[in-house]
């Protein structure tokens, strides 16, 4: 899938992620370019965003091998602000796949 | 592409933020690196996968000026988050670009009209002066226009702010759905 709006898409993507548990940002990032294809340098200015948005906390915390990492994790604010985006895809996608599938039966 | 390479791309094209922003930027792909690095990636491999660092930085650009036009509210600030918007796509010369053009010629339209009102005193002086036929009349003609174009001043000045904030609205929007592209 190569739209343009494939981004609104991946705000969902990283919060659903985030709220599982706390990630640093490069392990994020193979988390969803698994399964999206995107370029993975987009993913952090979005991680900014939403951090300035209140709806992400980060914290730095040292590694057992390397440089310490840059973790993220979810607010209060974030997750509710997921429960809105999360209902509105269900919704979105349960009409799309609705109507592909009575228009070809 | 190798990673200082990519780094010094990225510091390059983010030169009008401020440096702390830069800063902070900068740690968070030099960790990607690293931790890449860690996992055994080529340097050449993992700029790849993050893509066009000028893509990258285009979209921090508009972020940050987006920010900056709302926290201090100035023409100058909106016209640099629309230009730093057009510049990030195609598809935002005519989805930023338009819809703003029309705003502005809208606001700009009404701005003169009240400002005409507002001087028809100074009109109607010039033309009493000119021809002097129906010198009474005109003059509360023209102190009511005068009081109108007040009374539409105030409201193009409540409007002018709403637009402000509506323009806002669609760039943030605008930065989350629409993908960047060189």
């Amino acid at each position: 899938m190569n739209v343009q709006f494939k981004k609104g898409v991946l705000e969902l993507c990283v919060l659903v992620l985030i709220s599982k548990g706390d990630q640093y940002g490069y392990e994020l990032v193979q988390n969803i370019s698994e399964r999206i294809d995107v370029a993975e340098g987009t993913i952090y200015p979005l991680l900014r965003r939403l951090t300035k948005e209140g709806y992400f906390t980060t914290y730095l915390a040292e590694s057992s091998e390397g440089p310490s990492r840059k973790y993220y994790s979810i607010t209060d604010k974030g997750k509710q602000y997921m429960n809105e985006l999360v209902g509105q895809w269900r919704t979105f996608s349960k009409n799309v796949n609705e109507l592909i599938e009575e228009a070809l039966q | 592409m190798t990673k200082t390479e990519f780094l010094q791309t990225l510091e390059r094209e983010l030169r009008n933020l401020t440096e702390s922003e830069r800063e902070e930027i900068l740690y968070d792909f030099e960790e990607h690196f690293a931790v890449g690095l860690e996992e055994g990636k080529e340097e050449s491999e993992i700029a790849k996968d993050l893509g066009d660092p000028n893509v990258i930085a285009k979209e921090l650009l508009m972020d940050y000026r987006i920010a900056q036009a709302e926290t201090d509210k100035s023409m100058k600030n909106l016209f640099r988050a629309i230009a730093a918007a057009v510049s990030l796509s195609v598809f935002n010369l005519i989805f930023v670009f338009g819809p703003a053009f029309l705003v502005f010629s809208v606001f700009f339209g009404l701005s003169a009209a009240a400002l005409v009102l507002v001087f028809s005193p100074l009109l109607w002086l010039i033309s009493a002066l000119l021809e002097p036929i129906n010198v009474f009349s005109s003059f509360f003609a023209s102190i009511f226009f005068c009081g109108v174009g007040l009374l539409m001043s105030v409201g193009v000045y409540y409007f002018g702010k709403f637009l402000y904030e509506w323009l806002l609205k669609y760039l943030k929007f605008n930065l989350r759905m629409v993908k960047g592209e060189n």
